[in-house]
């Protein structure tokens, strides 16, 4: 009776290990793929395409989500229309994409941020 | 004559390392901060700070609508226009040519902007109230990475525009030909 009871209580305690084990398991291999897919976040240069962080919220909504533009067929003869066509859709992309001076680094210089080296300078800007 | 060859190494020795030091004395005068420039970044922290951040959040919005101007252009435009031109036989090696370093610049667009933004994040988390030399040294790294990303897109802008010309250049010798 003793031993049967000792049988039962061995077999409970491995069941109940082999759950902590699954539970722990589980966990490790959840902690490896964020860490592997934040690690991938961050390498491939999305996070810094990802306006949904904290920080963006004012400007999300700036983004330019045009979806009506269309892809310029790639199969078809070449005529004088064809030609017409991709010259009208190239000048207006090229246009916008070309339309400011973007990154220019006077933003960042001392006068901008007003850490120059004449405080009079500064106080009167 | 040992001697005089011991001398003569000390001397170059001495030579060289003077000249190593004095480069190193000229760098680090270039980006030594004065007393006054260090008293304003102190006092003037969070306002720098606000201007960085303000700067940083108008940089994410202007790489995401300028880069998808950039991908429209390249997949959507130049290569279907490319692939076109080879299936009706024609020459238009010119504009393979373009496209082919379009694609080269706006990679490295990409990764001059990616190393600009973690550097201008990492500028963010300095406290510049206790750490302001250490904060200006790591913004004058941010000007120098922000003008490698200036330079990539004034490239795309050339780019833009070559691949135009050699379009140009094709219609027309097309034109020829059917005339």
């Amino acid at each position: 009776m003793n031993e049967e009871l000792h049988e039962d209580h061995r077999a409970y305690r491995l069941a109940k290990n082999r759950f902590v084990v699954m539970l722990l398991c589980s966990i490790g291999v959840a902690l490896l793929l964020v860490t592997i897919s934040m690690a991938l976040y961050s390498s491939s240069g999305t996070a810094q395409l990802d306006l949904s962080r904290p920080g963006y919220a004012g400007i999300s909504s700036k983004i330019n989500s045009d979806q009506s533009f269309t892809t310029f067929p790639n199969t078809g003869e070449i005529n004088k229309e064809t030609l017409d066509s991709f010259e009208k859709l190239y000048d207006e992309t090229a246009k916008q994409a070309s339309s400011t001076n973007a990154f220019e680094s006077s933003v960042l210089s001392d006068e901008a941020l007003r850490i120059n080296d004449n405080p009079a300078a500064t106080a009167n800007q | 004559m040992n001697i005089k060859r011991l001398i003569f190494w000390l001397g170059i020795v001495l030579a060289a390392s003077s000249v190593v030091v004095s480069a190193h004395v000229g760098a680090e005068q270039s980006t030594t901060l004065t007393n006054s420039q260090l008293t304003q970044i102190r006092t003037r922290c969070h306002e720098v700070q606000a201007t960085l951040s303000r700067v940083h959040a108008n940089d994410a919005l202007l790489r995401v609508n300028r880069g998808q101007l950039y991908e429209r252009l390249s997949a959507k435009l130049m290569v279907p226009l490319n692939s076109r031109i080879a299936l009706n036989r024609l020459d238009g090696s010119s504009l393979l040519t373009m496209t082919s370093n379009y694609d080269r610049h706006l990679s490295e667009f990409r990764l001059n902007y990616q190393a600009y933004e973690e550097q201008l994040s990492s500028t963010m988390r300095i406290d510049c109230t206790k750490q302001p030399a250490t904060f200006y040294e790591s913004l004058q790294t941010a000007r120098d990475k922000r003008q490698s990303v200036y330079n990539s897109a004034q490239q795309l802008t050339r780019d833009i525009d070559d691949y135009k010309q050699a379009f140009t250049d094709f219609a027309k010798s097309y034109r020829e030909k059917q005339s």
